[in-house]
């Protein structure tokens, strides 16, 4: 195709065509202009706004998802299929849960600006694009898109000096992940001569080792943004510096979307077989060590927001395992569980640290393993929620993180991966024991001194709780009812290996 | 094949050699009163060396940024102009597509305005 047909092509609906991103980035301009002509009143009115539009474009995606719709806009740059809607879902999902729970908190800590929610809104529009990309730097461009919002949501509490550090570490590691994703593209560039993600194969006949280097340096990318061992390092500072809402939306959407663009990148660019020869063995040593780290080091921390940094790193151990069991097998079903597991873990993130965020003070965090003793017998209800969370991050049958990490291990069993399989129950045995140690925290534990604990619920509002609520449902309603999730991911990822329309 | 990027080599070279003579002209020819505030690097009353936890004013960054923000947006429109001639005049959705960009930038400008990041003192 020559440049002035690709032009002469470009219409209205190549943007119909990304209108769950679209309509997150008017929102996010509308709620700017709103700041800039009612600063008084812009705040409540932004959160509402926010709400509106993820929510818009969740079903949007659903809806697409649902009629299996496979559009591809500006001249095969971006395609919105079933997987990309897919993705797109869940992430739409993982961020109305994160706005949910930021109001109260933001107004505690005297940072409600308007200007979180704009935020929040571009960020999850380069996440949508990000799963979507068909092209290397169409993919780049979502990444940052993505990115440079969450640098500056990470230090949101600027007089507070963890955030902002956190905010500093956060940003170099992420420019430094940034420049290796980079380095790789344009190896690959020239190696294949084309930045297509479908058409990376030629390189590998052309100019084997600037494939070869080009896919290493995409891979650590990749794996610097999922927290994978040994790229891992800024995952727990970053969680526990950041503002507690800010952290669920890392943990949850910032940690879903750029599984989105690597397993695209990975089944579509590197599934043929030779590539896939070299690529799976260096994941299935990565995923034993993510897991193994990141278990062992969480098992050692009293600060339960550190803990669950290390706890997302482990996690992202399970579902390199899915990967690697899903690249032996050659099979979407295996990825399918892969997305199931992602729904399911943003629920149960989401749900851990709205409990933190309910307790939270004006002056402190509610973080410390010592500021939940006795929180069950003062507070059963949200203790009770709590436990739900945390039993189903343990992979407790019935809930749905039992089921996410079943459907993940069968397949690797499938796949002939026995000890990778044994190795990741043990490294669930073990994750049991720090999960658990809050649970015993909140139940088993008297306060040192004799005296009552007392919790108010300051952090306490309906958004809040209402995010609550939905994650414990969702999380007991689709571990039970896991089947239907299944279904809808297992169409999505069939479409990834579908020629573009 | 190769000679074609002969003439990188010599922008390579022209840049070079204007950046030396600069410095080297400068040298001969240029007056030299030295002065503490002239000697500090980049001149701009910032000392480069000194404790991280040091409280300036964020005004010249702000500025810096926003006049970078609002310049690469600015350039951006010379490649749209030049590449697009041709195609600009076949359809209006190219045309449009810019007027949107334009209308986003002034968006954030309104944005910046209202929020008096604009006023100095």
């Amino acid at each position: 195709m020559n440049f002035e047909t690709a032009v002469a092509n470009l219409g209205f609906r190549d943007l119909a065509g990304i209108s769950p991103a679209l309509n997150l980035i008017l929102a996010g301009i509308a709620i700017l202009a709103l700041d800039a002509i009612l600063p008084m009143r812009s705040k409540l009115l932004s959160a509402w706004i926010a709400l509106l539009a993820l929510a818009g474009s969740l079903f949007a995606s659903l809806h697409r998802l649902a009629v299996g719709a496979d559009i591809s806009a500006f001249n095969h740059a971006v395609r919105m299929d079933p997987f990309a809607n897919a993705f797109s879902a869940i992430i739409c999902l993982a961020s109305t849960l994160a706005v949910l729970s930021a109001p109260k908190y933001l107004k505690l800590r005297e940072v409600h600006l308007a200007e979180y929610y704009a935020l929040i809104l571009f960020s999850v529009s380069g996440m949508v694009l990000f799963g979507a990309s068909q092209d290397l730097l169409m993919m780049f461009l979502a990444l940052e898109t993505m990115s440079i919002p969450v640098y500056c949501l990470v230090g949101f509490t600027r007089t507070n000096v963890y955030s902002t550090e956190a905010s500093m570490k956060y940003f170099l590691i992420g420019a430094f992940a940034a420049g290796f994703l980079v380095y790789g593209i344009a190896l690959l560039y020239g190696a294949a001569g084309t930045v297509r993600i479908e058409d990376l194969a030629v390189g590998l006949d052309r100019a084997p080792g600037l494939f070869y280097s080009g896919m290493a340096l995409l891979l650590v990318g990749f794996l610097f943004k999922i927290g994978a061992v040994p790229f891992h390092m800024w995952t727990p500072d970053a969680y526990e510096g950041a503002p507690t809402p800010v952290t669920t939306f890392m943990a949850e959407a910032v940690k879903a979307a750029p599984f989105g663009g690597m397993l695209k990148v990975l089944f579509v660019g590197f599934g043929f077989e030779e590539a896939m020869q070299v690529w799976q063995p260096v994941l299935i040593g990565i995923a034993v060590l993510t897991m193994t780290v990141g278990n062992l080091i969480a098992l050692v921390q009293d600060d339960v927001k550190r803990m669950m940094g290390y706890s997302s790193i482990a996690h992202s151990g399970y579902i390199l395992v899915g990967v690697a069991a899903a690249a032996e097998l050659h099979s979407t079903d295996a990825l399918a569980a892969v997305l199931y597991y992602l729904f399911i873990y943003v629920l149960m993130n989401a749900g851990t640290f709205g409990v933190l965020i309910l307790f939270s003070s004006k002056d402190k965090d509610a973080n410390h393993l010592d500021d939940l003793v006795g929180l069950g017998r003062e507070r059963p209800w949200a203790a009770a929620l709590m436990t739900v969370f945390l039993l189903s991050l343990t992979g407790i049958p019935p809930l749905g993180g039992f089921f996410g990490k079943f459907y993940i291990f069968s397949y690797a069993i499938q796949a002939g991966m026995i000890p990778l399989v044994v190795i990741a129950i043990l490294n669930s045995v073990v994750s049991a024991y720090y999960y658990l140690k809050v649970i015993g925290a909140m139940y088993f534990r008297e306060p040192e001194d004799g005296a009552r604990a007392v919790f108010y619920f300051e952090g306490y509002s309906v958004f809040l709780i209402a995010m609550l609520w939905l994650s414990a449902a969702g999380v007991v309603y689709w571990g039970i009812q896991s089947e239907t999730p299944l279904l809808l991911a297992e169409q999505a990822t069939a479409s990834l290996f579908k020629p573009a329309p | 094949m190769r000679s074609q990027y002969i003439p990188v080599l010599i922008q390579l070279a022209l840049a070079a050699g204007f950046a030396g003579s600069l410095l080297v002209l400068t040298h001969l020819f240029g007056p030299s009163r030295p002065a503490a505030a002239k000697l500090s690097p980049f001149e701009c009353g910032v000392d480069p060396v000194d404790q991280a936890h040091h409280r300036f004013s964020v005004k010249f960054y702000l500025v810096a940024m926003l006049f970078i923000l609002f310049d690469i947006e600015a350039i951006f429109f010379y490649p749209w102009a030049l590449i697009f001639k041709g195609a600009i005049s076949s359809g209006l959705f190219l045309l449009i597509e810019m007027g949107t960009f334009a209308l986003v930038l002034l968006a954030g400008f309104f944005y910046i305005w209202r929020k008096g990041v604009l006023e100095w003192a």
